[in-house]
């Protein structure tokens, strides 16, 4: 007597045989000691005592589980049991308990179960991750794996997906009558599916099509529909309502090409679908372009991809209406942001590239100014909170993508003197604003950072991260400034630690950005004078740490030069000119 | 604003160029059919941030598609019509009940 004999009675469903197998079994495996084998046996006994509907299937199991001394599966066994008995507030309170453990996730089960909360919970890409990941062993978790995938995709409405998962489950692995009820989870075919019998066709297709716009699937519903006006183009079955019908059919229409838009506009499933309503202006004004119409056309033969390129092509086109931008923008920005706010930023890179030339063709054509200023400002404080994170995390690569198409705007507007100025202006104020915010974090960095007794500051994480936000935008005056401020204190820290091993190794490291502030000072129309006073401390420095007097003294003057007021600098020129002419 | 704080008029299912009053009159209407103190509690923070500063307001109506269309009366009269299933015809569950099923199956 085998399990492999009642698991082969489960799957034909016959549960009481499968039940008197697993009893035999249960007590041969009692009488020979074999815990895990007894475990497995008595897991497979409460399932098909669940599926008999038999009470307490659940309980004995878990009075049972104390003897199989802490085997991992027998823990997983339970809280699948908990799960198939209408539990999921238990099962999920006791799957919290165990799912830390080690020797728990690495059970073919602990991934199953995992999903199964996940998509009980509505996290639906959580769920897929975790099954895509898992490789069991075990052919049921296999099967139930396949199985589960399909249910992500028949929730996500991904038809064809939820079909192809279907299929991949072997004949004869899984129950067929629990199979047939999975192959449920496809809808039924609009083009095919035929009514049962005895029931009138026509009625029965126009009830399907109502479903369907219930299900949000309006392409369904139009098809449904299309296909009862084929069956009876008088409408004859139905009587009155066909009125109903024939006033609904242009509204259908309209709203199917709104979903087949909105599905253009869902970039991947993770980004939020927008309702067709929502899209009904840009259906209208996208459906006046010739290409518009084309990959409204593409996306009802289900071609996304193509559907997206010609999209992509219509937000660069030279001469989109306004309205139409706006649209577009609205569209790509949605994508930008979940990416963004999903922290992958390289998703987000190509969404900003296709919004930002709407968002520039809306403000030149159709925009009022305050409007134009009131999205401007609230796209460019939003870059600015992105590249503070990126910059805090030190993803370079990504802080640099985004920098350069913010930097690139005024570019884009070249044929349009007056945007391109005005845009100009703005980042240079955008530019000021990321470096007053990013100095004010970077300060607390230093503040609260890790810092050695007897020193006042981690002047370290303070200079690193004002270098990396310089890495992006080179001459700001405000950055190197405040890069000048930190090591001039962290200098005066060395000193008064008398670290002049540090100090000196400070002033090369950061040199370049001084003679970089100098070059800037020495261009500006502007006074400049914090600027110059911190360059003059740090020059002053450089000057200290000088072995050569002649060269010391030079750079003594050239502080002064900076900021000709400072006593102490100049006390210092003096004594190395003493040094130097003795 | 971002995409996990739903868009306040795409929540309210109102154009974007509605006037305030409007607004607040929809959002009551809407509220009275709410089927849990969730949406009520999201109808309530959307119209919080339509009415609470003018200047918010005009920002939102930027980010929000112009011109959509809420209300298909045809079509729902029509799924009115057809939601009974046809005489003769076995009762289905929906699909959402169908994967509440098959997620507790045994």
């Amino acid at each position: 007597m085998t399990l492999e004999a009642a698991l082969l009675a489960f799957r034909r469903a016959d549960f009481s045989a499968a039940e008197s197998l697993l009893a035999g079994r249960i007590e041969q495996l009692r009488q020979a000691s074999e815990t895990e084998a007894r475990a497995e046996a008595a897991y497979w006994m409460a399932r098909v005592r669940l599926a008999l509907k038999r009470a307490g299937a659940v309980t004995e199991y878990e009075q049972e589980l104390r003897s199989f001394g802490g085997l991992p599966r027998a823990a997983c066994w339970f809280v699948d049991l908990l799960w198939r008995s209408g539990k999921p507030d238990r099962a999920e309170q006791v799957w919290k308990a165990l799912r830390g453990s080690p020797r728990i996730s690495l059970c073919d089960e602990a991934a199953l179960i995992e999903a199964r909360i996940l998509l009980w919970r509505g996290d639906l890409g959580r769920a897929e991750h975790v099954l895509i990941e898992a490789a069991p062993r075990d052919s049921v978790v296999q099967v139930e794996r396949l199985l589960f995938l399909a249910w992500v995709h028949a929730a996500r409405k991904e038809h064809d997906l939820t079909a192809s998962f279907l299929r991949a489950v072997q004949p004869g692995c899984f129950p067929e009558k629990a199979l047939r009820q999975w192959n449920r989870l496809l809808p039924l075919n609009p083009e095919t599916a035929k009514p049962p019998a005895g029931v009138s066709p026509v009625p029965w297709l126009l009830h399907q099509a109502s479903l369907a716009v219930g299900r949000d699937d309006l392409a369904e519903a139009l098809l449904w529909t299309q296909r009862a006006l084929a069956e009876d183009p008088e409408l004859v079955q139905v009587g009155e309502r066909g009125r109903l019908i024939r006033a609904a059919l242009p509204n259908l229409k309209h709203l199917a090409r709104a979903k087949a838009l909105a599905d253009v506009a869902q970039f991947a499933p993770e980004v939020p679908a927008l309702p067709p309503p929502v899209l009904i202006g840009a259906l209208d004004l996208i459906e006046q372009e010739r290409e518009g119409r084309a990959l409204l056309d593409a996306a009802q033969r289900g071609d996304l991809v193509d559907a997206r390129k010609l999209l992509g092509n219509l937000a660069e086109r030279q001469n989109l209406p306004g309205k139409l931008a706006h649209h577009l923008a609205l569209i790509y920005l949605r994508a930008a942001q979940h990416w963004d706010e999903a922290d992958k930023p390289h998703l987000a890179e190509p969404y900003w590239r296709l919004c930002w030339p709407c968002w520039l063709r809306w403000a030149a054509v159709e925009a009022q100014p305050e409007d134009r200023t009131r999205v401007f400002d609230w796209l460019l404080a939003l870059h600015r909170r992105r590249l503070k994170e990126l910059l805090a995390r030190e993803r370079m690569e990504p802080a640099r993508d985004l920098w350069r198409i913010i930097m690139d705007l005024p570019e884009q507007v070249q044929g349009n003197p007056k945007l391109a100025q005005e845009l100009a202006e703005r980042l240079s104020r955008f530019r000021d604003q990321l470096a007053t915010e990013y100095r004010v974090q970077t300060r607390e960095a230093t503040c609260y950072g890790s810092i050695t007794d007897g020193w006042n500051a981690d002047y370290e994480r303070g200079l690193s991260g004002l270098t990396r936000l310089l890495s992006l935008d080179r001459e700001n005056l405000l950055l190197l400034t405040a890069l000048m401020e930190i090591c001039a204190e962290w200098f005066l820290d060395c000193y008064n630690n008398e670290a002049l091993e540090e100090l000196s190794q400070g002033v090369d490291r950061f040199t370049p950005f001084a003679l970089q502030l100098a070059r800037l000072l020495d261009r500006s129309e502007k006074p400049e004078l914090s600027a110059r006073a911190a360059l003059a401390e740090f020059t002053k420095f450089r000057g200290f740490v000088a072995a050569d007097p002649a060269r010391k003294a030079a750079l003594y003057r050239e502080a002064l030069r900076f900021h000709p007021g400072s006593d102490n600098v100049r006390q210092l020129l003096a004594e190395a000119e003493a040094e130097e002419n003795p | 604003v971002t995409t996990r704080d739903p868009n306040p008029f795409e929540l309210l299912r109102l154009d974007p160029s509605t006037p305030t009053d409007q607004i607040v009159r929809a959002a009551a209407l809407l509220r009275q059919r709410a089927p849990d103190e969730a949406t009520v509690a999201a109808i309530r923070q959307a119209v919080q941030a339509l009415i609470a500063s003018a200047e918010e307001c005009r920002l939102h109506e930027l980010l929000t598609h112009a011109d959509p269309r809420y209300n298909w009366p045809e079509v729902e009269q029509f799924v009115a019509a057809f939601r009974r299933p046809p005489e003769g015809m076995p009762s289905e569950p929906s699909t959402e009940e169908l994967q509440q099923t098959l997620l507790f199956s045994p």
